[in-house]
């Protein structure tokens, strides 16, 4: 019943009232999530965010900050965690707006369980597809820079689909040596065949348009 | 002119004598036959006289003046006379009224003199015998020879010497005499008396078709003035201005006047109302204040006795003589009135006006222009009643439009009322369901686990007691603030509650740095309510206050809660924060359900707050307040509700 998957992923819930706060802590704990309660939007601001796939669980009303608001402002600051949203009235245009900037769920209160988990499950498994995105975008960076500045500019040339001589040519060295640089950026990007390599060229969005 | 004339005069004395004579002077040498025709001939030509003058009468009965000039004319040709006059007797004098053949300079004399009753004049014996008075020689009578003025006027401007005066009479009422006459002594025939006669009674149906005929005119200008007067009042019926117009032109019309005022009685004074070509310095005098007449003039008897005053000249009253009356100089002197006629306007026996019309010449008004007068006053007084009718009838409506829209009012409120409880506590109870399905669900959870994990197992199932309580407390709460306990009311004292309140939430304000005013008013008088339920209000004011100042991160942070007197019967009580204030768009509808912020404590929102106060007959508004945040004010009558 605990899935190693998730076993690091952590679910922050939002709630001003303590006794719904116990009560999903304890829900999302017995499906082995980690659980953070906090009883504001603020309380999650000053918190130091992990290094792991994240969800909130946020009522539509908060003290002082709105849990609309919060969604607004978590997006401005580019933090995306994906939300799952409760709420004590079935208030439908909230529901719409909440959907629209992109919440998981919109979960009226009283909720069915497994409809909460669900959706909990959903964000993380977003929140986790996500972060993947993300580190494999990093390595890729790391990756391309750890080229030299001829390496780079040779890897957009021939992703870009210009032939070694037509790159020689504009470089003004010979073919042999565009040959040895082409295969140091295969080896250094880790690319396996070339289709590849110009997949990650354009993930980097160093191919020039031509 | 067939008849023919006598050079030879011969004197007789006798009447009957003279009867005959011009048919006895006629010539020898005429046959029966020639007589018989010429008879026929005067017979036809009488007839076509007579004929003429009553289709004259008929066809023109308003031109008296010239019908009897046509008589005349007849008269004069089938009598052989040379000239005649007919005059109209008054009761007390005769009046020439008609001429004709004689010189202006005797028309102008008995136009300017008026002709007396005398025994011995030939009209004075007329209108003592009424009957035909024939005098053959008139330069001969005795009323000529003592110089009885129309007689020689007669006689010497006119020529006259053989007269005929016949009286004219309506039934047995003496109404003129028809005069004819000769310049040469020649007495008249029987057959001319008949003549003369039968053409005195035609003048006589003429006066009496014209006198019908003006009656009637009259009459009938009257009745179109009174239709177009009930008119005015029938199709202006919020406006007394055209009526009192229409009235004041038609009366001033009718009653021959040169102008006219309406005025209204307000118990003390009258005040002018409407006027018709009144002098504008008059006019203005009497619009320059309310005009109280004293009791001894002639206007204050008007008012006193309610009844029609008629002053035939102004200028003899001693009000005036003596300068005692400033009313009655202004309306002299500024007004040139001399003769004038006030009517009192009466609803129920007592004053409400008067209507007066004036004449700036000495001539009374007749009796048909008092009566005139009077039933104008009646259709104005009834107008005046119509309109206060009208306005009364629209006050009452207005009201009880105004009573509708205020019940409709209170029901829309209720209802919203009705619907802002039912989402707050259906608000307040899904909390802890929701709680209760959490809990629930973990539990289950926690006992598929293996091993089944009972810690966590129990710890649920506490939460969803404890939950579950909470749930039914929210049921007791709300039935302690709207059940049977709800008309319980008290004497309460607002300042007492605030600082109760206020220590409650203490620990609040200290955690978000929010520093409190207290502004209360002593010796504040007691309201008379349910204290759970304004403790409620108040506890929802400042969670709300102090929720909204949350947002704000730099500048002060204070709670102001403050009781002031509202007027004599009612107290406020006001709570001001110094947040980011209402949104402009949002403060019309802030106590409507759903735009409640986030609900603390009981959890009603500013909805339920609202209805809260209402039933204490008091008002919840919100303002804005300076620099920044909202005051909310609560307004309670002392005493309160009972």
């Amino acid at each position: 019943m605990t899935p190693p998957a998730e076993t690091k992923a952590m679910v922050f819930v939002i709630d001003d009232d303590a006794s719904m706060r116990a009560a999903l802590s304890s829900l999302l704990a017995s499906v082995g999530l980690r659980v953070t309660a906090l009883a504001s939007a603020s309380e999650f601001l000053q918190a130091k965010l992990p290094d792991c796939p994240t969800c909130l669980v946020l009522d539509v009303r908060l003290p002082g900050l709105s849990g609309l608001d919060f969604q607004a402002e978590l997006a401005k600051a580019n933090i995306d965690i994906p939300i799952v949203f409760m709420t004590g009235h079935g208030d439908i245009p909230m529901t719409v707006r909440a959907m629209k900037a992109g919440a998981v769920e919109f979960l009226p209160k009283p909720f069915r369980d497994q409809d909460m988990l669900d959706a909990v499950r959903i964000g993380i498994e977003r929140d986790r597809e996500g972060r993947k995105r993300a580190s494999l975008a990093a390595k890729l960076k790391a990756s391309f820079s750890s080229l030299t500045a001829r390496e780079q500019t040779i890897m957009g040339m021939v992703t870009s689909g210009l032939m070694n001589k037509q790159i020689a040519g504009d470089l003004g060295v010979s073919e042999i040596t565009i040959k040895v640089h082409r295969g140091s950026v295969m080896r250094k990007m880790g690319a396996k065949s070339f289709a590849e390599l110009v997949r990650m060229a354009d993930a980097l969005g160093i191919r020039r348009a031509e | 002119m067939k008849a023919r004339r006598r050079k030879a005069v011969r004197k007789r004395r006798a009447v009957a004598k003279t009867a005959r004579a011009p048919l006895a002077s006629e010539p020898r040498a005429e046959t029966e036959v020639g007589r018989l025709a010429r008879q026929l001939t005067e017979l036809a030509e009488q007839q076509q006289a007579t004929t003429d003058v009553l289709r004259l009468i008929s066809g023109s009965p308003g031109e008296l003046e010239q019908i009897f000039s046509n008589i005349l004319a007849s008269a004069i040709r089938l009598c052989g006379a040379h000239n005649g006059v007919i005059n109209r007797w008054d009761g007390h004098a005769l009046q020439l009224v008609a001429a004709l053949n004689m010189p202006p300079a005797f028309v102008e004399l008995r136009k300017q003199s008026r002709y007396n009753r005398r025994q011995h004049s030939a009209s004075g014996r007329m209108l003592a015998t009424r009957k035909p008075v024939h005098i053959a020689d008139l330069a001969g009578d005795r009323a000529y020879l003592e110089g009885n003025p129309p007689t020689v006027a007669a006689v010497e401007l006119g020529g006259v010497r053989t007269m005929l005066a016949v009286p004219m009479l309506k039934e047995d009422e003496l109404i003129g005499s028809f005069s004819i006459g000769r310049t040469q002594m020649r007495p008249f025939s029987d057959k001319q008396i008949e003549i003369a006669q039968n053409f005195a009674a035609q003048a006589v149906v003429a006066v009496e078709n014209a006198r019908l005929f003006h009656e009637l005119r009259e009459t009938l200008q009257q009745q179109t003035a009174t239709s177009e007067v009930l008119q005015v009042i029938a199709s202006s019926p919020g406006d007394l201005k055209p009526v009192f117009e229409t009235v004041l032109a038609k009366a001033s019309q009718l009653c021959d006047a040169e102008f006219g005022n309406i005025y209204r009685w307000d118990g003390e004074a009258l005040h002018l109302v409407a006027w018709h070509n009144t002098p504008s310095a008059f006019a203005e005098f009497r619009k320059s204040g309310p005009f109280h007449p004293s009791a001894t003039s002639l206007i204050g008897r008007m008012v006193k006795t309610k009844t029609v005053t008629h002053v035939v000249d102004a200028k003899d009253n001693r009000d005036y003589v003596e300068r005692r009356d400033p009313s009655l100089v202004a309306a002299i002197e500024l007004g040139g009135v001399r003769t004038y006629l006030a009517v009192p306007m009466l609803k129920e026996g007592s004053l409400i006006g008067a209507i007066t019309v004036f004449r700036q010449e000495v001539r009374p008004f007749n009796d048909k222009q008092i009566a005139l007068l009077t039933s104008f006053a009646h259709q104005v007084s009834i107008a005046i009643e119509n309109m206060r009718l009208l306005t009364e009838l629209r006050q009452q409506t207005d009201a009880l439009g105004r009573s509708v829209g205020e019940l409709q009012r209170e029901r829309a409120n209720k209802l919203m009322n009705l619907e802002a409880m039912t989402a707050s506590i259906s608000h307040e109870v899904r909390q802890p369901l929701a709680s209760i399905a959490s809990n629930g669900g973990a539990a289950l959870r926690f006992l598929a686990h293996t091993p089944p994990d009972l810690d966590e197992v129990r710890a649920a199932l506490n939460r969803i007691v404890s939950d579950s309580h909470r749930a039914g407390g929210i049921f007791d709460n709300i039935r302690a603030l709207f059940g049977k306990t709800d008309w319980d009311r008290a004497p309460i004292d607002l300042n007492e509650l605030v600082r109760a309140v206020l220590t409650d939430l203490q620990g609040d304000f200290d955690d978000r740095r929010i520093a409190t005013a207290i502004e209360l008013l002593p010796d504040l008088p007691l309201v008379n309510g349910h204290r759970g339920q304004l403790q409620e209000v108040l506890f929802n004011l400042a969670r709300n206050a102090l929720e909204a100042m949350e947002a704000v991160e730099n500048g002060s942070r204070t709670l102001k809660v403050s009781t002031v007197r509202h007027d004599a019967k009612r107290i406020v009580l006001a709570v001001e924060d110094s947040g980011p204030g209402i949104d402009v768009k949002q403060a019309a509808n802030i106590f409507d359900p759903f735009v409640t912020t986030k609900p603390q404590g009981m959890g009603l929102g500013l909805a339920l707050c609202r209805m809260i106060v209402e039933r204490h007959a008091g008002q919840l508004s919100t303002a804005p307040a300076q620099p920044r945040g909202s005051i909310f004010r609560v307004v309670l009558p002392v005493g309160g509700v009972t």
